[in-house]
């Protein structure tokens, strides 16, 4: 059998809770948000880790920083956080979703792509391609298993 | 919940950095809330508008003094708190907005004489709780029987020590057949975050409004 394509990775050192975890998808070309979060200024990487603990936290979207799109008929599951470095703005999409039918309430935060934004609304394509993650049963797996990875939990503590 | 590390666990920077965004988060939070623009804020301020962008895009080590100046100019207070570290600490730093929520759930005290007192009524007789919480009963059971099953909202009005307070809530309820007060224990579901084991308390229902399961 072949080893899984697609991985789910929790975010490093962002805490998970009993009603939210947030991760990285991976394991596509075009899923680049990992890789990209890794080039970050140090300064710019630690904003996203903060906004990343307030969605887990449960504080209420800040559109300067990460938010949603509740409202949106067709991308409601899309989320992005955001940090500006001058002119640019950086964004990380994903989606949320509840991957364990058992735990009601539980959302998890799936982020997909980055992109670099001059202006301020958000590419269209890019909400619906995030989307188009939200309906993979490749994804959903991967999420799963990625949530209980012990493995990978433990080599977050280096 | 994980073994991981917290990424404010790795340097003081960190710490520093963490701290200070989770304080913007808040001035960014109330400025949303309030319509208040970014060069609003700076007239406010006396500031330019590319000096506030600066501070709120990367609050990085951010002075006493700036935070104060900050909150002040959107009508907010300032404290410092420092507390038990020995919780735990893979979660980093509790947030700034938790202990603000725990604040006004505990109706604002200005004192510890205040805090106590919203504590203490956790002890008081059935009778005075339930003058200071309800909770709207929307679904029961058992008719006849003595338990009645109970799915609703709960807004208590006052302090008695618990979160979630505009949370749903479940929990057995009990009628009264002398005075027609249904009361009994509520526990919050679901639970938030670390605050999970301390849901329980008393309060007394509405009237029953809702549909009956099992009715006889």
């Amino acid at each position: 059998m072949s080893p899984e394509r697609i991985k789910f990775r929790l975010v490093k050192g962002v805490k998970r809770t009993a009603s939210r975890a947030i991760g990285f998808l991976g394991g596509d070309d075009r899923l680049d948000a990992s890789a990209e979060f890794g080039k970050l200024k140090e300064s710019r990487r630690r904003l996203i880790l903060d906004s990343m603990d307030a969605w887990t936290n449960g504080t209420p979207d800040i559109s300067t920083r990460f938010h949603g799109w509740p409202n949106d008929d067709e991308c409601w599951m899309c989320y992005v956080f955001k940090a500006r470095e001058g002119n640019v703005g950086h964004r990380f999409y994903g989606y949320l979703c509840n991957p364990l039918p058992d735990a009601r309430g539980f959302r998890v935060c799936v982020i997909c792509t980055h992109a670099r934004k001059t202006e301020r609304a958000s590419d269209r394509a890019e909400l619906l391609f995030v989307k188009s993650w939200s309906q993979s049963g490749e994804a959903l797996a991967a999420i799963r298993a990625g949530l209980f990875d012990k493995t990978e939990m433990e080599t977050q503590t280096s | 919940m994980s073994t991981m590390t917290h990424w404010t666990a790795h340097s003081v920077d960190d710490y520093v950095y963490g701290i200070s965004a989770g304080f913007t988060a808040q001035i960014e939070a109330k400025m949303e809330a309030e319509g208040v623009s970014r060069t609003e804020l700076a007239k406010r301020l006396n500031k330019s508008t590319g000096r506030v962008s600066q501070v709120l895009n990367d609050p990085g080590n951010l002075s006493l003094k700036l935070t104060v100046e900050y909150a002040k100019a959107l009508g907010m207070e300032v404290s410092v708190v420092a507390y038990d570290g020995t919780a735990p600490s893979n979660n980093g730093p509790v947030r700034p907005d938790v202990f603000v929520k725990c604040w006004e759930n505990a109706n604002r005290p200005a004192d510890l004489f205040e805090a106590e007192a919203g504590k203490l009524s956790l002890d008081k007789p059935f009778e005075q709780i339930a003058s200071y919480a309800t909770a709207t009963c929307v679904d029961a059971g058992k008719v006849g029987g003595i338990n009645y099953y109970m799915h609703g909202t709960a807004v208590p009005t006052t302090p008695i020590g618990i979160i979630g307070l505009n949370d749903s809530a479940l929990g057995l309820v009990v009628p009264d057949p002398y005075s027609g007060i249904w009361s009994g224990e509520i526990k919050m579901s679901p639970p938030i975050g670390s605050f999970e084991n301390q849901g329980k308390w008393k309060a007394q229902a509405l009237p029953f409004s809702g549909k009956r399961r099992g009715a006889a």
